[in-house]
């Protein structure tokens, strides 16, 4: 185990100027967001008037009178009315995060695959696989750490980063409209954030087995080729997809792909827009549950593939020393 | 005696090409091994076999360990140094050391400091601002603070100058070389390494041409140096080379006794370089 951890310690050190300089240029992108927004003037100084086209839903109506109230009377009254409508608050709060989270995802999954289309080429190309090969740790704690350390940084960045999105959510509020920040504040207050962050880590678990057939293609990859391995990894595949298309007009194998994308995007809006209410403890649960997603087809079908590649990717680590 | 190398058989192939061609041998402990051949000759694959980097057919056994079956436990008895820089560049000296450190149970930090600080090489410094003399200097230091049994060094000089050169073979017999460990030197440089070599093993083409102690190689090689008039007579006993040299001939010969030859010019012991040159054939 120590030495495993070793090994986690060294890919520590030799990403973390990515991680930490993601994480700084993301932080610092949200802050830079809050400039303009202190531009914006409070909606008491704007005398808009919200038309009944704004929204032909009885919920939507129900917000369309509150703005319509805030911007006739002002701000007092509006508290009560939003804890007793909490959803007012709650839904586009939601669609906000979604969004966000969205954004996230295709962000992070940017900066995976250059992880793991790198993360065995790097040292073969510059010969270190041949010093860490004459250590005395096996291939498969090498793999395993390459794989488990990108895995942790997917999740790490995601959850990280998502902390700061919510951060950032209510500061924009504040500086936008502080009244307005308060009055949403109580309704905030009973979202279950801790839950919250709770269902993100199961959901996170299963976006990274649904997508580990992909993490584990690219290691294989990363393993085989002797030069520009994301290049490699992402570009023949797509050539194979147009070939297919092109010749025999089948698009299945590019749609099973693409499938996998959209079922864990599917997965999120399933869950993010499924507002609960704990009568009880008069608390909201904003994100549903991820677990019947766990046990599923589509989890095994993932493990087997992601398991295929990886022995893959193993016979390769062995046969291929380096790329010279 | 006890082997601490045992080879039987062992084979490798690309395709058509065979690198390793049914090599089988043994070397005890306590010996200093020159695995010397021309370039392409198989030296680095019977290296990278040996230490479990890649498959092969046959049996290798070394402490008792198979390597290609247990390059973990082969490895906590061995040191390796590569022909190329294999130190990963990115890394500052002092993760190295404390990566080597946390990997390698007879890894002696405070050894490896002592060892780096007689250097130029600075803790704080990274892999790839050193020369490439020093990273061999920085992975010869990591090397030696390791308590192992068998040191491989393959073509370890490569690339670096003279002074390089005879520092690092001093370090490794000054630092490292006693009766219970092995050494392992991969070179097609002869000259540099055949005063500090107890065996020699000759490899072309994969196979293996010969293998034999200094001592026998000394006692079953002769060379003498004879004026012209004298080559008819010296070619008879079937000399292995004959070469010009200015108004004489030079001849290395195969289990001719020396006093057989005095009595046709000057007999002396050819240098490792020789013999080879003359074993490999066109092959050299």
């Amino acid at each position: 185990m120590k030495k495993f951890l070793a090994l986690l310690h060294r890919e520590w050190w030799e990403w973390r100027r990515t991680v930490l300089g993601t994480l700084m240029v993301y932080g610092f992108l949200l802050a830079l967001s809050l400039v303009p927004a202190c531009r914006i003037q409070d909606f008491e100084s704007s005398n808009v008037h919200f038309g009944s086209e704004w929204s032909q839903h009885d919920e939507h109506d129900t917000g369309r009178n509150l703005m319509q109230q805030i911007f006739d009377q002002g701000w007092d009254g509006t508290e009560e009315m939003l804890v007793d409508n909490p959803k007012i608050v709650l839904k586009p709060y939601s669609h906000g995060l979604l969004a966000g989270f969205h954004s996230l995802a295709v962000l992070i999954l940017f900066i995976s695959l250059f992880y793991f289309s790198d993360a065995l080429f790097k040292e073969r190309n510059d010969g270190s696989t041949l010093y860490i090969r004459s250590l005395p740790v096996g291939d498969h704690s090498i793999l395993l750490s390459k794989i488990i350390s990108g895995l942790l940084a997917i999740a790490g960045l995601t959850l990280i980063m998502t902390m700061l999105a919510m951060i950032h959510a209510r500061l924009l509020l504040w500086v936008v409209s502080s009244d307005f920040s308060g009055a949403i504040a109580p309704v905030l207050g009973q979202i279950k954030t801790m839950d919250y962050f709770l269902d993100l880590i199961v959901y996170l678990l299963v976006s990274l087995i649904w997508l580990s057939p992909l993490f584990m293609y690219l290691i294989f990859i990363s393993a085989t080729v002797r030069n520009r391995p994301l290049v490699i990894g992402i570009g023949g595949p797509i050539l194979l997809f147009i070939f297919l298309q092109v010749v025999f007009r089948n698009h299945d194998l590019a749609a099973s792909v693409g499938e996998i994308f959209s079922s864990i995007a599917a997965m999120i809006s399933d869950q993010m827009l499924n507002i609960s209410h704990n009568d009880s403890k008069g608390s909201y649960e904003i994100l549903g549950s991820f677990w019947s997603y766990l046990f599923s087809v589509r989890t095994a079908i993932s493990i087997v593939v992601a398991g295929l590649f990886y022995g893959g990717a193993l016979f390769m680590y062995r046969r291929n020393v380096s790329t010279a | 005696m006890e082997q601490l190398i045992e080879l039987t058989n062992v084979r490798k192939s690309y395709g058509s090409t065979v690198a390793i061609d049914n090599i089988s041998l043994q070397i005890p402990p306590g010996r200093i091994v020159g695995v010397i051949g021309p370039n392409g000759a198989g030296k680095t694959t019977l290296l990278h076999a040996l230490t479990g980097l890649i498959n092969y057919e046959g049996k290798i056994n070394i402490l008792g360990i198979e390597p290609k079956q247990n390059r973990p436990a082969l490895m906590e008895q061995t040191g390796v140094i590569h022909d190329i820089s294999v130190l990963p560049s990115w890394m500052i000296v002092k993760q190295v050391l404390s990566f080597h450190e946390s990997l390698h149970t007879g890894f002696d930090r405070q050894r490896c400091e002592s060892l780096l600080s007689k250097t130029d090489i600075t803790l704080d410094r990274k892999v790839k601002q050193l020369s490439k003399g020093m990273k061999t200097q920085l992975h010869l230091s990591l090397v030696l603070a390791t308590d192992t049994k068998l040191l491989v060094l393959d073509e370890p000089t490569h690339g670096l100058d003279i002074l390089f050169r005879k520092q690092l073979y001093s370090s490794v017999l000054e630092d490292f070389f006693d009766q219970n460990k092995t050494i392992l030197i991969a070179t097609h440089q002869v000259e540099e390494v055949e005063h500090i070599l107890s065996d020699v093993i000759f490899i072309s083409r994969g196979k293996l041409v010969l293998y034999s102690s200094i001592e026998e190689l000394q006692e079953r090689y002769i060379q003498v140096i004879a004026p012209n008039d004298q080559a008819e007579s010296i070619r008879a006993l079937k000399p292995l080379v004959e070469l010009n040299l200015i108004g004489k001939k030079l001849f290395l010969l195969e289990n001719v006794a020396g006093a057989d030859l005095q009595k046709y010019g000057e007999v002396r012991t050819p240098g490792i370089a020789d013999i080879f040159v003359a074993t490999m054939g066109g092959d050299a």
